[in-house]
């Protein structure tokens, strides 16, 4: 990854950080302040979902290559992809304690997101439970497009189904948060938010590579 | 039609000084209200109006001209279907109201329901300065683990290194 990136990334979160606290927001009710957890709660979601794109793309390279290397990949990428999704649920939460009064309630979108939690957690699982090495990766990439698809299905799909009773904004025939911020305000700090989580995603997955590789090496 | 009717007529009144029911020429007895009739007063329920939105699609701010604050209805016939009318109002206090308007016709009656809900928004902790503190702790756990990073990434260098020496 060039430096420029890393660096473009950290510029971003330096004007995105009191933009989110000081920047115009639209003012509705139920949601007051608590609008202002897009900047946080979402971006943490659509950098999972790029995330594990790209965890989905190496599991099929290795599929058609043969080459660990790409199997690592993929686990580093699926594993930095889960830690994003699971700040996202926690945020989440704490935003729908504020403004539907309790932390989880039974929503499509919510139970939705937690089965997805649940089935990429179950990859690792699967992962450690077989030793051969190809054949470890061989069931990781073809698990992890089946998740990747179940994720899409479960969250980005069933809940937008009008006769889904979700709460959720933009699910179950809800608005969503672009009918509030048709000035752009919030746009101009939400899409930089994204690129930048996903910036800051890559480098971590790129540093966890090279430790991975270098401990690789150590062994052999 | 009666929709847009009504929200140029709201745009009219907040624009302007309020009108008199003296400017109604239709009375008849299937009128329940004359256009001029007062449907509600937000001033009132908001008080000193600076701004004001109308929720039809628009999120444009519309600017106070004058001391018009309150809704007027046109004529208002039996079996006019009027609708809902969100009106989110900025005050001189610097709060946010929302207020709903729902005008009904039954049975020769005008029924006007107006409910007007603050929206408490922190304006008090932008206003002293306090944000300010919030802002500092977000920078520093970013700025935290940005530096984790670049520490990580420095000992991969000469992890690297020693690696390729030997």
């Amino acid at each position: 990854m060039h430096p420029l990136w890393k660096w473009m990334a950290v510029l971003i979160m330096a004007g995105v950080i009191p933009l989110a606290f000081l920047g115009e927001v639209s003012v509705q009710v139920i949601l007051h302040e608590t609008i202002r957890n897009l900047y946080w709660h979402v971006t943490m979601w659509f950098s999972m979902f790029i995330l594990l794109g790209g965890a989905v793309f190496s599991g099929i390279t290795y599929l058609r290559k043969q080459d660990l290397d790409w199997d690592l990949k993929a686990a580093l990428l699926t594993q930095i992809a889960l830690v994003f999704g699971l700040i996202g649920i926690v945020t989440g939460m704490i935003w729908a304690q504020f403004t539907w009064g309790k932390l989880w309630i039974k929503d499509p979108q919510l139970n939705g997101a937690a089965v997805t939690i649940l089935a990429y957690l179950a990859y690792f699982v699967l992962r450690n439970s077989i030793n051969d090495p190809r054949k470890k990766a061989e069931i990781s990439a073809v698990y992890g497009i089946f998740a990747f698809v179940l994720m899409v299905v479960l969250v980005l799909v069933l809940p937008r189904l009008q006769p889904v009773d979700s709460l959720h904004p933009g699910k179950g025939g809800n608005p969503s948060f672009g009918k509030y911020d048709l000035s752009n305000d919030m746009r101009l700090v939400f899409y930089p938010a994204i690129l930048a989580w996903t910036l800051i995603g890559w480098w971590i997955f790129e540093l966890s590579l090279r430790i991975q590789r270098l401990k690789n090496t150590t062994k052999a | 039609m009666t929709y847009l009717r009504f929200f140029a007529l709201c745009c009219l009144i907040f624009s302007q000084a309020p009108l008199t029911a003296q400017d109604s020429t239709k009375a008849s007895a299937s009128v329940l209200a004359q256009a001029g009739d007062t449907l509600a007063d937000l001033n009132a329920l908001n008080r000193g109006i600076l701004e004001f939105q109308v929720d039809l699609g628009d999120s444009t701010w519309y600017q106070m001209s004058n001391q018009g604050h309150v809704i007027l209805a046109q004529d208002v016939v039996e079996g006019d279907r009027l609708p809902h009318l969100e009106i989110k109002t900025k005050t001189a206090d610097n709060e946010f109201y929302e207020n709903r308007i729902r005008v009904l016709t039954q049975q020769g009656t005008l029924t006007i329901h107006v409910s007007s809900d603050k929206i408490e928004m922190a304006t008090g902790l932008r206003a002293n300065g306090k944000i300010g503190v919030v802002i500092a702790v977000v920078f520093v756990l970013f700025l935290t683990l940005i530096g984790l990073l670049l520490y990580q990434q420095q000992s991969l260098r000469k992890w690297e290194k020693t690696q390729t020496k030997t």
